[in-house]
C-alpha cells in the first residue's frame, strides 16, 4: 500500500538499492562494472542514482556509453564539492547557445593539446587570481 | 373559549369530568383497561432496556472505539501520505541528478574541464575577447 502511494516510475531496483555488489542484477553489474570496487562505500542514495542511470544507459549512443564507462570511476572518487561544482558549471554551459557550447568543445580540444607545463602555468595563474588564493588542484583535469 | 387563557383550570375541569366517567365504568371493562395498561408499561420497559443495551450501556465503549479507530486511521493515512510524498520527492531529485550526471559523463567535454582551473580561466579570458561569452 505504501508503494502504491509512490509514483509508478519508482522501480523496485531503484527503490531499494542492493548494499552488496554481488546482489546487483547481472545487467546492472555489466553497466556499472567500473564501480564494482567502490560500490560498498557508496551511500544508499548514490547507489540508487547509479541504478537509475543504469536503467537509462541503453538509450545512450555507443560513443556516449564508451565515454561514460571511462569516466565513471574517476567521477565517484571526486569530492562532493567537486562534483557539485562540475554539475553547476556544466548546467551553466548548457544554458548557452549551441554555437557557444560548440566553441567550448573546440576550446577544450585545443586546451588538451597544450603542453603540460603550459597547462600547469595557466592553473597556477588561475589559482593566484582566484578569490582566497589557490583552490582546486587541476588533478580533475586528467579526468577524461 | 373561556378556558383558553387558563390552562391549569381547564386541565382540572377535564380531570374532574374523566373521574366522574371512570366511576361509572363497568368493573370488567376497568379490569381489561388495567391489564392493557400493565402490558403497555411492561413492553415500554423492555423496549427501553433493549435500546439501552444497543446504544446506552455499550454506547460509551463503542463510541470510544469508533472514535479511536477513526483517529488511528486518519493518522495512518496522513503518515502514509507523507511517506509517499517523501519517496516521490526523493525519486524526483534522484532522477534529476541521474540525468545531469549521465549527460555530464557522456558529453564530448570531459567533466574534468569544469574542474580544471586553468581551462576555466582560459575560457573566461577568451570569452572576454571573443564571442564565447557564457552565462554566469
Amino acid at each position: 500500500m505504501l508503494l502504491a502511494l509512490a509514483p509508478a516510475a519508482v522501480t523496485a531496483t531503484s527503490f531499494i538499492a542492493p548494499a552488496k555488489w554481488a546482489d546487483l542484477p547481472a545487467d546492472k553489474q555489466k553497466i556499472l562494472a567500473p564501480l564494482s570496487s567502490e560500490w560498498a562505500n557508496l551511500e544508499s542514495w548514490r547507489k540508487k542514482k547509479w541504478l537509475e542511470i543504469a536503467d537509462r544507459y541503453p538509450k545512450m549512443t555507443r560513443q556516449e556509453q564508451e565515454r561514460f564507462q571511462q569516466r565513471m570511476r574517476t567521477w565517484v572518487r571526486l569530492t562532493p564539492e567537486e562534483r557539485k561544482a562540475a554539475r553547476e558549471k556544466y548546467r551553466n554551459i548548457q544554458k548557452a547557445s549551441s554555437e557557444q557550447r560548440e566553441a567550448v568543445k573546440q576550446l577544450w580540444s585545443e586546451y588538451e593539446t597544450l603542453p603540460d607545463d603550459e597547462k600547469q602555468r595557466l592553473r597556477e595563474a588561475a589559482a593566484k587570481s582566484a578569490p582566497g588564493g589557490a583552490s582546486g588542484t587541476g588533478k580533475a583535469g586528467q579526468n577524461r | 373559549m373561556k378556558y383558553e387563557n387558563n390552562e391549569a383550570e381547564f386541565a382540572a375541569r377535564v380531570c374532574r369530568i374523566l373521574d366522574q366517567d371512570v366511576a361509572g365504568i363497568d368493573a370488567r371493562v376497568a379490569e381489561k383497561l388495567r391489564h392493557a395498561r400493565q402490558r403497555a408499561v411492561a413492553r415500554q420497559a423492555e423496549l427501553s432496556l433493549a435500546t439501552a443495551s444497543a446504544t446506552g450501556g455499550g454506547h460509551g465503549i463503542f463510541q470510544s472505539l469508533h472514535r479511536h479507530h477513526r483517529g488511528v486511521l486518519a493518522t495512518l493515512a496522513l503518515l502514509m501520505g507523507a511517506f509517499g510524498m517523501h519517496v516521490w520527492q526523493e525519486h524526483r531529485e534522484l532522477e534529476t541528478m541521474a540525468e545531469i550526471d549521465m549527460a555530464l559523463l557522456s558529453d564530448e567535454v570531459s567533466p574534468g574541464a569544469y574542474l580544471d582551473q586553468g581551462f576555466m580561466a582560459w575560457l573566461d579570458r577568451l570569452s572576454q575577447h571573443e564571442e564565447y561569452l557564457l552565462p554566469e
